[in-house]
């Protein structure tokens, strides 16, 4: 366990500037929080809650898309793999990373968001339940792509990662809404563009769990084509 | 498989490293082969200064020269003080000096009782550390033996002489006032005699000892017929 938090933590440390460019908008929602009329503005504030919250499963996709093949271009991935680290270690130290890069970012939001828009009479558990919605999302989407980077570059793992997590949500529109439970990022993510001040939603554990055990899923299928792929290669 | 990789020490060529400060940078690839607490830290400390990046402990990786990063590449493979040791090129980015320390360290290590699988294109190195040697030729294998006999296996000798001019042998050069000229080893009783015959004196009498440069070339440009000793 040990390698994996310490690749975990490593990963995270190396996303720092982009993390911190997110962490931009926590706070200009911070500073509009600051200096508006909470109880006038309050629909803004919830819009702008939502759509910083969006931002981070698409940058989850980055994270996810493009960590392999970063670290095979600089050949960084030699060195980690030479000590006792197994490759099924060191994709789960990737997916923890993703994992906590966006933990991060959703606890800054959730903080942000508990003091803004709970004194505007959104309940501070849901903001949290939100963000807890929002984090398993960013597991799983930036699983899913970390399974394409295994084999793809980062640019076709998100294109690849943006159609795994398309089509179910179109299904789901056209064909019904049970098909939104095949890959349920859009789902989650509904939960949370669909909340309002009168209708704030409600806990529903079943997604996340479902959301959870995907990823899972994600990990163990990129561990075994990762299992296949020659690190030595360069990948230019 | 982990307590495997645990005894081995890897440093590939063109190593890249995360850009952190050099001690911080060792304990956490000595983390990953499962070290920690105050061994890891004294260790870490213990073989930047076996590369001697003793004052160079506090500054970031991203910062070093290309030989400095060589060298704390090597720090993170010695480490967790392995049993076998790995090393793709490891003194190529390095200067004399470092090159001079390197091959030091990697002497102590083989006295320490340590497996060194050297892979280098510097072969008067290879010629100084290994005990065996193996020469890859686009992909085979193509010699493969003890250092020391393969050095010596050249049937000819060296006889250095004085008293006599460099134009009595063929292939003869002159150095420092004596002469010195190579012939076979069945020409050598009647090379010395010629020698003694014409009034000069015999100064040495000496197996001609090849570079690994010779025989790589040899082998390389005539694999076939060379690649008997191939394992």
């Amino acid at each position: 366990m040990k390698p994996v938090l310490l690749i975990a933590v490593n990963f995270a440390r190396e996303q720092r500037w982009p993390i911190f460019v997110l962490l931009m908008w926590v706070l200009l929602l911070a500073f509009l929080g600051l200096v508006s009329d909470i109880g006038h503005d309050r629909e803004d504030l919830l819009l702008l809650f939502k759509y910083v919250a969006a931002y981070v499963i698409v940058f989850s996709v980055f994270f996810g898309g493009s960590a392999i093949y970063n670290e095979r271009r600089s050949r960084r991935i030699v060195s980690v793999l030479s000590k006792a680290v197994s490759r099924q270690q060191y994709l789960s130290g990737l997916v923890l990373g993703v994992t906590l890069a966006c933990a991060l970012y959703c606890f800054a939001l959730g903080i942000t968001g508990s003091w803004t828009l709970g004194e505007a009479g959104f309940p501070i558990a849901q903001v949290w339940f939100l963000m807890l919605s929002v984090l398993a999302a960013c597991t799983l989407a930036g699983t899913i792509a970390l399974t394409f980077s295994t084999f793809l570059n980062p640019f076709f793992a998100a294109g690849a990662t943006a159609a795994v997590l398309g089509l179910p949500a179109l299904a789901s529109h056209e064909l019904g809404p049970q098909w939104g439970y095949v890959i349920p990022v859009w789902e989650l993510a509904l939960n949370v563009t669909r909340a309002s001040f009168d209708s704030p939603g409600t806990f529903s554990w079943s997604l996340i769990e479902l959301a959870l055990a995907q990823a899972v899923a994600f990990w163990l299928l990129s561990a075994r084509i990762f299992s296949y792929v020659d690190i030595a290669v360069a990948v230019e | 498989m982990a307590r495997t990789r645990r005894r081995v020490g890897f440093l590939a060529e063109n190593v890249a490293l995360y850009h952190r400060r050099a001690e911080r940078l060792v304990r956490f690839y000595g983390a990953l082969n499962s070290m920690g607490g105050a061994d890891l830290q004294e260790r870490a400390r213990q073989v930047l200064q076996m590369v001697g990046l003793e004052d160079a402990v506090k500054r970031n990786v991203g910062k070093f020269s290309r030989g400095m990063l060589q060298r704390v590449g090597l720090a993170q493979a010695l480490v967790n003080d392995p049993d076998l040791l790995i090393l793709d090129e490891p003194t190529s980015a390095l200067d004399p000096s470092a090159r001079v320390a390197v091959r030091e360290l990697l002497l102590r290590a083989r006295r320490a009782g340590k497996t060194i699988f050297l892979s280098s294109h510097l072969l008067s190195e290879v010629e100084l550390v290994c005990d065996r040697v193996a020469v890859l030729h686009q992909g085979r294998l193509v010699r493969l033996g003890r250092t020391a006999d393969l050095l010596q296996t050249s049937e000819e000798t060296e006889i250095v002489a004085r008293g006599v001019a460099p134009s009595c042998f063929a292939g003869a050069v002159a150095r420092d006032g004596m002469i010195a000229f190579c012939v076979s080893a069945g020409a050598q009783r009647a090379a010395l005699e010629r020698v003694w015959s014409l009034g000069g004196a015999i100064v040495s009498v000496n197996p001609v000892r090849r570079s690994l440069e010779d025989i790589f070339l040899e082998v390389t440009r005539n694999p076939e017929s060379k690649s008997g000793g191939a394992a």
